[in-house]
């Protein structure tokens, strides 16, 4: 259906992620383009970049073009026992390109789960951020983390040493966590399990077992592996590597790839630490989709850009020219009525108004 | 096909020739030719050379799945990476050097000249030093011989070029050698191949200890 309305491909991809939100019973939330920009300052390590466009509301408050959608909506649902809100989304963000440096208008779409969140919730995002990956491309991976087995082996080391571990880890740089480990006797135990963690892989069974015969923290351990196990294990890896936003995520984290894609396309986790910062009891989890960086991968340029040239002069009665032009357009063809075609023009056959027909 | 950024000049020739002993070698890399990418289709390897501080770039966008870049240019540009491999390679250190009679007056602004501008930013920041960056793109031992910095940020292999300047090694910020990284999704997409050459180089490291 989609390609009916010949729509771009980012669009094809929001469009069928909204359809396979709602069989799940997400809601669409539409979203003013404006916060207040005190609720991004008071949470400034939750976005990706700090830089923010702001203005000046009519009555002096100081207004922001939304860098994120998750606190607008975080702060807009209400806590509630015993429910939870399953809210979707497909918004533009304003943002700092990395490479640019200059601010840039991103699509996001994406979803989130808050309320009296339970495993059973937790598996469901997961899958869900699994299908969305499957639904841009046939080859994607869901890789998956558990912040508390992390957080836990964290906590056994000194905290001038954890930010710099920490950051080894997400590179996956075996080398430095070795070489920690040896300076620091003392800790070796925790710091030699984190480097097992950076190099651990194989499949999902083998990764699991693993982790069991190294004594990580219990029950992360059984949340992951309960989880990991309504995924599907041929597109799904678990990676301990996924460690930003540590200060707000506190459950499972993940990271979707779809090949052709150098980075990430989809980043989320369960983010109760968020929820207790902006002073709110429910749980939560939900993920981002980021269908701008998709734009090279679904880009699909058509061998023509129009299928008819209707070609006319300035002689030529104009109703016969529309007649003429709507006539082959009722056929299902597209038209551009023109006196000389453009050079760069591609189009499939040029009708003559004089009477002759060109292939 | 794995691709391979390797950084031209010295450094990459030497690296190259660790990719050739782990059995990802390709003929004529280091030949005469002025071919920018050589194609090895038996062992499935792609390799091309690139300016030693565009590599990053190249793995960060996914051009190259794997590249060798110095430790100075990730700290550098902070490209989001995996950094897989020590290579201890291409030894040397990320240092403050002055002239020889340089005494810190620690109530002005610190003038410090370097390439390295994140990294010398991020050093004085731990130090709670106040500093005034003048950006340069080579010759940095020349704007304390002309009194435009007090001192510079650079790396330092000998310290052959500090000494023939009348400069000499402050401080030390941290050690430098090759790396290898690795792209984050070609990572997940082509990791048996990665993971090869990964355990490959790593014997090639071990054995030459």
């Amino acid at each position: 259906m989609a390609e009916k309305y010949n729509l771009k491909g980012e669009e094809k991809v929001l469009f069928k992620l909204r359809s396979l939100y709602s069989s799940f019973g997400y809601k669409t939330y539409k979203m003013s383009r404006f916060e207040e920009y005190d609720l991004y300052a008071r949470n400034k390590d939750f976005l990706v970049s700090s830089n923010i466009i702001t203005f000046t509301d009519t009555d002096g408050k100081l207004m922001a073009l939304k860098p994120d959608v998750t606190l607008s909506i975080v702060r807009s649902v209400r806590d509630q026992n015993n429910s939870v809100s399953r809210i979707c989304y497909g918004e533009n963000v304003y943002r700092v390109s990395s490479s640019s440096g200059t601010f840039r208008e991103i699509m996001q779409a994406g979803l989130e789960c808050i309320g009296d969140v339970g495993l059973l919730e937790l598996c469901e995002v997961a899958s869900l951020a699994q299908m969305s990956l499957t639904s841009i491309s046939k080859n994607s991976i869901l890789t998956i983390s558990h912040i508390g087995i992390v957080e836990s082996l964290l906590n056994q080391i000194p905290d001038i040493l954890a930010p710099i571990v920490a950051k080894a880890l997400s590179a996956r740089n075996v080398s430095a966590l070795g070489a920690l480990a040896d300076n620091n006797p003392y800790y070796s135990e925790p710091l030699s399990k984190i480097a097992k963690l950076a190099m651990i892989s194989g499949s999902t069974d083998e990764v699991l077992s693993q982790l069991s015969d190294m004594y990580v923290d219990e029950k992360s351990l059984s949340e992951l592996r309960t989880i990991a196990k309504t995924l599907d294990p041929k597109r799904m890896r678990i990676d301990f590597s996924i460690l930003d936003g540590m200060k707000y995520y506190n459950g499972i984290v993940f990271r979707g790839y779809v090949q052709g894609v150098p980075s990430a396309v989809i980043s989320g986790g369960q983010y109760d630490k968020l929820m207790r910062r902006m002073k709110k009891r429910s749980r939560a989890i939900g993920f981002a989709v980021y269908l701008d960086s998709l734009e090279r991968l679904l880009e699909d340029v058509p061998d023509y850009d129009v299928d008819t040239v209707l070609k006319y002069s300035d002689g030529d009665d104009i109703n016969v020219v529309l007649n003429k032009a709507q006539e082959i357009r009722n056929s299902g063809k597209s038209v551009v009525t023109l006196k000389e075609p453009d050079m760069n023009l591609r189009y499939r056959e040029l009708v003559d108004m004089g009477g002759k027909d060109n292939a | 096909m794995l691709n391979i950024a390797l950084p031209k000049g010295r450094l990459g020739e030497k690296v190259y020739t660790m990719f050739e002993a782990s059995g990802f070698g390709c003929p004529e890399v280091l030949g005469d030719s002025r071919k920018l990418v050589f194609e090895n289709q038996a062992t499935g390897v792609r390799f091309f050379w690139v300016k030693p501080s565009d590599v990053a770039v190249y793995v960060e966008r996914g051009a190259a799945d794997i590249g060798v870049a110095g430790k100075d240019i990730i700290d550098e540009y902070m490209p989001d990476i995996y950094e897989v491999l020590d290579l201890k390679t291409g030894k040397c250190r990320m240092c403050v050097a002055a002239k020889k009679d340089f005494r810190d007056n620690a109530d002005v602004t610190l003038r410090v000249a370097t390439k390295f501008s994140n990294i010398a930013r991020r050093y004085y920041a731990s130090l709670g030093r106040e500093i005034d960056i003048i950006h340069l793109n080579g010759s940095i031992e020349l704007a304390p011989v002309l009194g435009m910095s007090d001192v510079i940020v650079d790396i330092v292999e000998t310290g052959t070029t500090l000494k023939e300047n009348g400069l000499e090694v402050k401080e030390t910020i941290m050690p430098i050698s090759a790396r290898l990284i690795a792209n984050k999704a070609s990572y997940e997409f082509k990791r048996k191949d990665v993971l090869k050459v990964i355990e490959g180089l790593r014997r090639q490291v071990e054995a030459d200890k």
